[in-house]
């Protein structure tokens, strides 16, 4: 059945066949015909995908983006940080990376964090002279560093998994996040000199207080998402309806640019692009629960846990497994998939516990994006409305400056543990 | 209309059975599903569910265990046991009760001795019986009280010795209007909270306090976030070892005796790996440095006054109250 | 046809903005009179996947569900055509087999009772979204389908 639901899916991707359709119809033709597992199950798994606490955030970010890019909030914001930092060689991308791993920090998913970030940045991208693909190859990447960065509702499963602390997971993710953020934001400075993207004039002080004074409430946004957060006044999915409604508040009785007219149609896209992006989770997860049913991913994880016994050809085996495993399946869920399977065999080989998760997230966050297959490219196509050949130049190059992020994170344990060290 | 429904179930079953390759000839597969990490006593006793099954019936019958969630959040893996996707499943009470509301009894406040070995004794005996028999309503076949432990009251800077010290304060609970009735008897604000998320709002202070047993303090490290770790006897955490009824019935009746025997040692097994591992995790706890005590007896008298009355409202539809009056009956027995 | 269109918008919309202001009331509601409605985060998750499977239907309208679009990209018009009636083709077959077993997970969660944990409404109100949204969604396709024949024809 497996290799029937595989073939099938190539082929129907490789036709044009939206994703949706793509893993839905070849789950239902490979159960039916190659199995003897009840259809009505897979209505269920198609359900489970969606009902879950950690996507609830999703429509409200979308939400709260559309109003802010409606309501003029955006835009204010833009030219404040356009003023701040677009004199820099490669400044609004770094803007847009910067800002991705500041909210990622927030909202813990990497769709909203592509999200709320691509529908404001990407326009101003273009303008700025990056490429269509360039920019979105940063967009995907820069949401995937959420998962790392905590809170992370993905490094909460694999505590509760595995029994790591939450806490140290969090400490460590900070460390890990940043090499990550940096290692994109080397490419974001070697890109602008080679393509000699202009950069702007740097601005009065003058200049920038007035952005600044025009910004100043749109500004409060990530002030009240944070404070709320971190004073217990809300959890992440309540941050999202405030910010939102704070939003609404703002472009109605402030920047007076929003309408009840304006408003609804906000709402009934945002509803739209809600369906978009969770169609593609509630599918994936059909065919993960089919991939976990059948035990694949758990005998890929055996065999390694089996055959391997240095450190380094564990972990270099086991990233390349985290890398294909997250092209298919949904962080959390591959967590809970191979988490319990190869954790006792790490430990074993000396590999520190809560290292060991920062390089499981590490690997699915990178999966993520990496083509053909990952959520969060999926998600950027929704914003940048191009197609994979055009984005692939762009996605690679961001992987490839990544992908040696991430392989810091693996061999230098103390970026994940320094700071854990420095707190005991 | 419900009529019609019940048959659209029956007739659902029934296919299952029926196209159950597992089901035909000789061999059996038994795919049994829970919750809980590889190294828990859940798990422990299910690998000895698996090993005296294997060994008995020569290998004829097999396990497939998934554990940790594998096959889908709690819910969905009670309704993929209806479905017969999953044959055998072990679930806390509290979310059967959705499905089969008679077993909340279990989750009653104060209901149960201050007491493992005599809880244990009133779970096991008819009284029970009679409640696992409640879960053929919705298409279960129950085979045993599976333990999960004493639930124990973790709070932020308020310490616990009397339901008023609960006043105010918003307490995390499952998705359990019974739990929530408990805690509004007390006089807390009960906020249902998704369980991954709930060490960030202790951390955070979204709620002061919550409920768990020791093991799932310790494992979620929610001593890191609390002040007050308090052994409160004031309920028990208990899984049901629960089977699809049409599947287990369609079965040979040597394989069926099988099940009840593996599922006693099962049990067994989980039993003692919980009590060594409660002692474990309880002395870390203690060492970790945060306030740790048990409520003193005239204490649990005080919540035992205030939520006794509570049983009788939670629990008193007619079968429940003939229900309710044998365990209380039971339990009288055993603490004589 | 209008109408029809105009009401599943509005469905999503509205429903959306319900949710955020059921939020913001629990907010509300929780910090100043130390109160929460315990069930809004299983409303606001069941209505979010309402919106869902509403919202996919109108996708499939607009043409907007994300695809790998490197080949028909690069197909000359007729065969271009053809693919694409191929493509709507499967959709159809999908969205069938949704609406099949979608119906079947009703009448069966109907049949067993289920109830949903917090808002204790029966289960198969929440499962009822995926068949009602296949259904909207293969008329939708049906539609489609029917114009790209007729497209096909005249030219
Ligand atoms: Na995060
Ligand atoms: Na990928």
């Amino acid at each position: 059945m497996i290799v029937a639901l595989i073939a099938l899916i190539f082929i129907f991707l490789l036709s044009s066949v939206p994703i949706y359709i793509s893993l839905g119809l070849a789950a239902f033709l490979s159960v039916i015909f190659f199995s003897d597992i009840q259809p009505m199950l897979l209505i269920q798994r198609l359900f489970a995908g969606l009902d879950q606490f950690a996507l609830m955030a999703l429509p409200l970010f979308i939400l709260a983006a559309n109003i802010m890019d409606g309501g003029g909030l955006s835009e204010r914001i833009l030219r404040f940080a356009r003023a701040l930092v677009g004199h820099l060689s490669g400044g609004v991308a770094m803007t847009t990376q910067v800002s991705s791993m500041f909210f990622g920090a927030l909202s813990g998913s990497g769709p909203a964090t592509v999200i709320a970030i691509g529908k404001i940045m990407y326009p101003e991208l273009l303008r700025g002279g990056y490429s269509k693909s360039f920019s979105s190859g940063l967009l995907a990447s820069a949401g995937a560093v959420s998962l790392i960065i905590p809170p992370s509702i993905t490094l909460i499963i694999y505590g509760s998994v595995t029994g790591v602390s939450v806490g140290s997971l969090f400490i460590a993710g900070i460390g890990a996040g940043i090499i990550f953020g940096l290692s994109s934001i080397i490419y974001i400075y070697l890109y602008a000199k080679k393509y000699n993207i202009a950069r702007d004039k740097k601005a009065s002080k003058k200049e920038l207080w007035e952005t600044t004074r025009k910004a100043g409430w749109a500004l409060l946004i990530p002030v009240i998402i944070l404070g709320g957060i971190y004073t217990g006044m809300f959890t992440p999915t309540e941050a999202a309806g405030v910010s939102a409604i704070y939003a609404l508040f703002i472009s109605f009785f402030v920047y007076r640019e929003m309408t009840i007219k304006k408003f609804y149609k906000i709402c009934v896209e945002s509803g739209i692009t809600t369906a978009q992006v969770l169609v593609l989770v509630a599918a994936a997860q059909i065919l993960g629960w089919l991939l976990t049913r059948g035990q694949v991913p758990q005998m890929i994880a055996t065999f390694i846990a089996e055959n391997i016994s240095t450190p380094f050809m564990f972990l270099l085996l086991f990233n390349i497994l985290l890398l294909v495993l997250g092209m298919f399946i949904e962080g959390v869920a591959a967590i809970i998939v191979v988490a319990p399977l190869v954790y006792g065999a790490a430990i074993a080989l000396g590999i520190d516990p809560v290292h060991l998760g920062i390089i499981m997230i590490a690997n699915l966050a990178i999966g993520m994006y990496t083509p053909p297959f990952g959520l969060n490219i999926f998600v950027t196509q929704t914003i940048t409305k191009i197609n994979m050949k055009e984005m692939f130049p762009g996605l690679v190059a961001f992987l490839g400056f990544n992908l040696l992020g991430l392989l810091i994170i693996t061999y230098v344990p103390d970026v994940s543990l320094f700071l854990l060290k420095i707190l005991e | 209309a419900c009529g019609g429904g019940t048959k659209d179930n029956d007739d659902g079953n029934k296919e299952t059975a029926d196209t159950d390759a597992s089901n035909n000839g000789d061999s059996v597969v038994i795919r049994l599903s829970h919750n809980q990490p590889l190294e828990s006593p859940e798990h422990v006793g299910a690998a000895k569910f698996k090993e005296v099954i294997e060994e008995k019936s020569d290998g004829k019958v097999s396990v497939e265990i998934f554990p940790a969630s594998q096959l889908g959040s709690l819910r969905e893996q009670i309704e993929g046991t209806q479905l017969g996707e999953i044959n055998i499943t072990m679930q806390p009470t509290a979310f059967v009760t959705p499905f089969v509301d008679d077993v909340k009894v279990i989750d009653l406040p104060y209901l149960w001795p201050a007491d493992t070995e005599k809880t244990y004794e009133v779970l096991d005996s008819e009284a029970g019986q009679a409640v696992l028999d409640t879960l053929e309503k919705g298409g279960f076949k129950g085979l045993g009280f599976w333990p999960g432990g004493f639930k124990l009251f973790t709070t932020g800077k308020k310490e616990i010795h009397a339901p008023e010290d609960f006043k105010g304060l918003d307490i995390r609970v499952m998705s359990s209007p019974l739990l929530e009735d408990q805690y509004k008897l007390w006089g807390a604000n009960p906020t249902m909270i998704e369980y991954a998320e709930v060490y960030n709002s202790l951390q955070q202070g979204v709620v002061d306090g919550q409920e768990n047993p020791l093991q799932t303090i310790y494992l979620n490290n929610y001593h890191e976030v609390q002040d007050n770790i308090i052994e409160s006897y004031h309920g028990i955490m208990s899984y049901l070892f629960m089977a699809n009824k049409d599947w287990f019935e369609g079965l040979p009746a040597d394989v069926q005796e099988l099940i009840y025997e593996a599922e006693e040692e099962g049990k067994k097994a989980a039993r003692e790996s919980l009590a060594e591992t409660e002692d474990d995790y309880r002395q870390q706890i203690i060492d970790s440095g945060v306030n740790y005590y048990e409520l003193t007896d005239e204490e649990i008298e005080k919540f035992r006054e205030v939520s006794v009355p509570f049983h009788e409202e939670a629990y008193g539809e007619s079968e429940q109250v003939e229900i309710l009056k044998q365990i209380k009956e039971k339990i009288e027995e055993v603490t004589k | 046809m209008k109408i029809f269109n105009k009401t599943e918008e509005a469905f999503v919309g509205i429903t959306i903005m319900t949710v955020t202001f059921f939020l913001f009331i629990n907010i509300i509601l929780r910090f100043f009179f130390s109160a929460g409605i315990s069930w809004t985060e299983e409303f606001i998750r069941y209505a979010i996947i309402w919106i869902t499977f509403i919202g996919a239907s109108i996708c499939f309208r607009r043409g907007i569900h994300v695809g790998i679009d490197v080949l028909i990209d690069s197909l000359p018009g007729k065969s271009k055509k053809t693919l694409s009636m191929i493509i709507n083709l499967l959709a159809i077959v999908f969205m069938i087999f949704l609406i099949k077993y979608g119906l079947d997970l009703v009448l069966f969660s109907k049949g067993t009772g289920q109830l949903s944990p917090a808002l204790q409404v029966p289960m198969f109100w929440v499962y009822l979204a995926i068949p009602i949204g296949a259904l909207l969604s293969l008329i939708h396709l049906f539609i489609q389908t029917f114009e790209m024949i007729r497209n096909f024809r005249t030219n």
